[in-house]
């Protein structure tokens, strides 16, 4: 239990008797009511812009938005947008953890959706806004809705995390099993491969659809784990962040007076990185296409 | 089609007899004209949704279409539900085993109307005896039947009596368009049972989720049964009917999907239910004039789904 809250107050970066209550909070701010309630006491801020991070679920994406929101100009909240506010949805609907292709009408819809409640979000995210500072927004659902975050988020840019097929797939398995009415018809207990594969392929074809040279920069898990500094760097300048002091030893990655762990370097041998869209373009083809 | 537009599909059970031949209930039925009456209630049907033009799902037991006892396949069944089948292909009168002539009415509005499959024999999961085996080939029959009829592929199946425990061996031979109980999944017991009927007098009716399966197959949940016939609380459902099937339409937003399935044979118990229901039809179909809806059927629903992910990158 103690190494349990000790763990929750780490990922936060805080003390255990700080770290344990900012975890109470977050998890009550998921409510609508009890949003509305705090925002009561908390004023509104503007960001400087909105910035995304997107790709699959379990590609990496938590580990390199924290390297990113170590940079000392960015801002960002503990958990991911779409649990913080009503506005955007995760598309899990409570069977899917991690799999929210299983609910294909649902995505189709929130695609075709092309309204986005700008005011509202950033209203709801106000406890972690900073005046003057870009917000960097992290879930996973972003995937499926770039255009639209385009519209309500003008020169917002997008980190897209890709990684491999099979590291995903495994992730996803340890991490996440399928719930209710799901795990009823799938009468298992753990997803299987093939929605799993249609799913990397759903994410990674969407983001080439609706890809922009301009602003989507694609940072290969793999690539990063083998050489954070470096990955940093490209991503910081596609921000137009300012240079900052950045180095890494001993599975410590230095981002100016911070220091994030990055383990599992092991996991980048032999993997061809999809860092380009031409990389990404080409593994996408060689899944088989959803059927 | 519009993502964003409500929807409602609606889907029938059609079975005559098939769906009560191992039990006295189709005797009782045959007796009380019910099969011979649903003829008329068909030219009703057909010209509510042809005047309309509204689109429906239509789950077929296949040996509907079988012209004599010689043509139905028996071999996968356990064979005390073969047995049945075939006291019931003996004894019933034609109008309770046998579909042609409905059939052809239907195909007067074949533009309209998504085929499927409802099995061959109307097999159901927890029948005593049935394999994964026999009830896969139980509906591959009915496809194969269907398909050879109608010359057109089948694309969605409905599990008789809502029963889809084999739904994973179906899947990886057909991976279709399967319906599923809103309740699927769920061990209601008689306390949350009478919550939930408590609740039909407030709530709405559920909305139909789509569930994207392991073999390429896709679930759709029902969400209203359109049927108060029967049974001792026959007032009080339909009652309920009424008031759940306008809340369902005064209450629609964008995105929303509701599934309304019933049997034809239901609307030739009484007039009232039968009017119920063309009014039913003359309300969406006003709706969807007015663009506040969509109706669609099973495959329109999951194939524009699928669209969206269908493209070339």
């Amino acid at each position: 239990m103690i190494n349990r809250l000790k763990k929750i107050a780490t990922r936060h970066g805080l003390p255990v008797y700080l770290g344990v209550p900012y975890e109470v909070f977050i998890r009550l701010y998921a409510f609508s009511i009890f949003r509305s309630l705090v925002r009561v006491f908390i004023s509104p801020k503007q960001p400087m812009r909105v910035d995304f991070v997107i790709g699959s679920y379990n590609s990496g994406t938590t580990i390199i938005k924290d390297a990113i929101a170590a940079h000392p100009s960015i801002c960002s909240a503990p958990i991911e947008g779409d649990q913080l506010s009503g506005v955007i949805s995760n598309n899990e609907c409570g069977i899917a953890p991690r799999a929210m292709m299983v609910n294909v009408c649902e995505v189709v819809k929130d695609r075709r959706d092309n309204s986005v409640d700008t005011e509202k979000l950033i209203s709801d995210l106000r406890p972690w806004l900073v005046k003057g500072k870009i917000f960097l927004e992290k879930s996973i659902s972003n995937t499926i809705r770039i255009n639209k975050l385009r519209s309500a988020f003008p020169g917002s840019k997008y980190i897209c995390v890709t990684r491999s097929v099979d590291g995903v797939v495994k992730g996803i398995k340890k991490r996440s099993k399928p719930a209710g009415v799901l795990r009823q018809i799938l009468a298992q207990d753990a997803y299987p491969d093939s929605i799993l594969l249609k799913q990397w392929r759903m994410f990674y074809s969407l983001v080439i659809k609706d890809y922009q040279d301009s602003d989507v920069h694609f940072v290969s898990y793999e690539k990063f784990l083998e050489s954070p500094v470096e990955e940093l760097q490209k991503i910081f300048e596609f921000m137009g962040l300012d240079e900052i002091d950045l180095a890494y030893s001993d599975d410590l990655l230095s981002v100016g007076d911070k220091a994030l762990r990055i383990k599992g370097r092991e996991k980048s041998n032999g993997i061809n990185y999809l860092g380009s869209y031409a990389e990404l373009l080409s593994a996408v083809e060689e899944v088989e296409p959803i059927v | 089609m519009n993502a964003l537009c409500p929807k409602i599909v609606i889907s029938f059970d059609f079975e005559l007899g098939w769906g009560v031949l191992d039990s006295p209930l189709w005797r009782k039925r045959e007796a009380d004209s019910l099969y011979l009456d649903l003829r008329q209630v068909f030219d009703h049907l057909i010209e509510a949704f042809s005047e309309s033009q509204i689109r429906t799902t239509w789950a077929m037991v296949g040996s509907l279409l079988a012209k004599s006892e010689a043509e139905l396949d028996l071999e996968h069944l356990p064979a005390s539900y073969r047995d049945s089948v075939i006291s019931f292909y003996r004894e019933s009168h034609e109008t309770t085993r046998g579909g042609l002539d409905l059939v052809d009415k239907l195909q007067k509005i074949d533009d309209l109307v998504e085929i499927a499959s409802h099995t061959s024999t109307h097999i159901y999961a927890e029948y005593p005896g049935v394999t994964a085996a026999g009830y896969v080939s139980d509906v591959s029959n009915s496809i194969s039947v269907l398909e050879k009829y109608f010359g057109r592929s089948v694309r969605s199946l409905v599990f008789p009596r809502d029963q889809a425990r084999f739904n994973n061996d179906v899947a990886v031979a057909h991976p279709l368009n399967f319906r599923l109980n809103p309740n699927f999944g769920k061990k209601i017991g008689r306390l949350n049972r009478m919550i939930n009927g408590a609740g039909r007098f407030y709530k709405n009716v559920p909305q139909s989720k789509v569930i994207m399966g392991a073999h390429g197959e896709y679930y759709q949940t029902g969400s209203l049964y359109f049927n108060w016939s029967g049974g001792k609380y026959e007032s009080i459902k339909k009652y309920l009917t009424t008031l759940q099937s306008k809340r369902m339409l005064s209450e629609m937003t964008d995105g929303d999907v509701y599934h309304v399935w019933l049997h034809p044979f239901n609307l030739a118990e009484s007039r009232e239910h039968l009017e119920q229901f063309l009014k039913f039809i003359r309300d969406i179909a006003r709706l969807r004039d007015d663009g506040m809806l969509e109706v669609v059927t099973m495959d329109d629903l999951v194939g524009e789904c699928k669209k969206e992910f269908f493209f070339n990158v």
